[in-house]
């Protein structure tokens, strides 16, 4: 059980490494730059408790604040899919949600379509996406600049995530 | 007694996920009304010591180009001195009360609608808030808040940052601004409609401010929009 924790420990440390100093120059036409550190919360092991999934989740998005000056913005966003994650499984996957989680993330993705991963995946990206740029410029007469960074963001962590989860969430016990 | 409390508890997920949005919203408006929010003072120096590290990486690696640059600019300036028009008009030379030091960028950002940076000086290093911020290609912008061996600096890709220029050669002022879009345009508003000009202009620092000298380059005119504002490449 001490495993699962250091696997979360380990994957915490990686991610905000490789997001804050590798991921976040990536500057694509010099303004998109994708967004892995979702991964954190995708691959997040659904048996354990909802409460440290969440505190979890609003550390990781704060330290990934102060790599990128803006305070609050990823954690409010980390906190936020981190708490619908479940309803959005239950949306895609179309399973009982079940809160004791038999399951593991590992049979959700063999038992399902690549549409449905897909959608997951994206699903969760565009939230996160959507509420770190507008927090983040915080106006309203920005929408249109929120809109078109959350879309081609989205596309680029898309591409990204898909890859990166193929490869890790193999290892899941 | 126990039933309330019970059935508060069987809520405590929503409760811990609204506890946490609200202190994480009021984070971002903490930091939008002050620069400087004092969750940025306690972790500047930590973080800015791991993108020192990750920065000097960089530095290494991209050496080749450095080098380029430097010999491109001591050209530059090799040429600024011998050319006797130049010193004549170059208020850099004769305003003597401007005093320039060197930083590194330790970290930059374009993407986010409130660009900073952060530079490797400090207040040990005589750096304190609302300097100007310039590298040989133009300004950058003006530092907001300074630890003891680091500096935040808000770049002029930033929704907040108002700075003055002017039309080189000319009397004429506006404010540059940046609207979110693209980098590699900034707005100059304001400018008033007598002012006579083209396309290829070039814009610089406008003096009336204490923050940067006059002159100081910043950009070329690539668009001009009658109605509100002027336009120009970085």
């Amino acid at each position: 059980m001490s495993n699962l924790y250091i696997i979360i420990a380990i994957r915490f440390v990686l991610l905000l490494i490789f997001q804050g100093l590798i991921f976040n120059k990536f500057d694509l036409f010099g303004l998109y730059d994708p967004h892995i550190s979702i991964i954190f919360v995708l691959i997040f092991p659904i048996k354990t408790n909802r409460i440290f999934f969440l505190i979890s989740s609003f550390f990781f998005g704060l330290i990934l604040d102060y790599f990128t000056n803006s305070i609050g913005v990823n954690a409010a966003a980390f906190v936020t899919i981190a708490f619908l994650k479940p309803y959005i499984m239950n949306f895609v996957f179309g399973n009982f949600y079940d809160p004791h989680g038999v399951k593991i993330l590992k049979d959700y993705i063999k038992d399902s379509t690549i549409y449905k991963q897909v959608l997951f995946v994206l699903m969760i990206i565009l939230i996160h996406h959507f509420i770190m740029f507008s927090l983040e410029s915080f106006t309203i007469d920005q929408i249109k600049v929120i809109f078109k960074k959350t879309f081609y963001t989205s596309l680029l962590s898309l591409i990204f995530c898909s890859t990166l989860i193929y490869l890790l969430a193999q290892n899941e016990r | 007694m126990q039933r309330i409390i019970d059935s508060i508890l069987s809520y405590k997920d929503v409760l811990v996920f609204l506890i946490l949005l609200l202190f994480s919203i009021y984070l971002v408006i903490d930091s939008n009304h002050y620069h400087q929010s004092k969750l940025n003072s306690i972790s500047n120096n930590f973080t800015s010591t791991i993108f020192e590290w990750s920065s000097s990486i960089e530095n290494y690696l991209n050496l080749k180009n450095e080098n380029e640059k430097l010999i491109q600019e001591n050209l530059d300036l090799i040429n600024r001195l011998y050319s006797n028009e130049e010193i004549i008009n170059d208020s850099l030379l004769i305003n003597s009360s401007y005093i320039f030091s060197s930083a590194k960028i330790i970290n930059n950002n374009f993407s986010y609608s409130k660009n900073y940076l952060i530079i490797d000086k400090g207040s040990k290093d005589g750096i304190h808030k609302e300097m100007g911020v310039a590298t040989s290609y133009g300004i950058i912008g003006i530092t907001v808040d300074v630890s003891e061996n680091y500096s935040r600096v808000m770049s002029i890709l930033n929704l907040n940052s108002k700075i003055n220029a002017k039309i080189k050669n000319s009397f004429h002022f506006g404010s540059l601004e940046w609207n979110g879009e693209d980098p590699n345009i900034i707005n100059l508003n304001d400018v008033p409609k007598i002012a006579k000009i083209k396309i290829g202009d070039s814009i610089v620092t406008g003096g009336m401010s204490a923050i940067f000298p006059e002159n100081l380059p910043i950009g070329i005119v690539s668009k001009i929009d009658l109605k509100i504002q002027k336009i120009i490449t970085e």
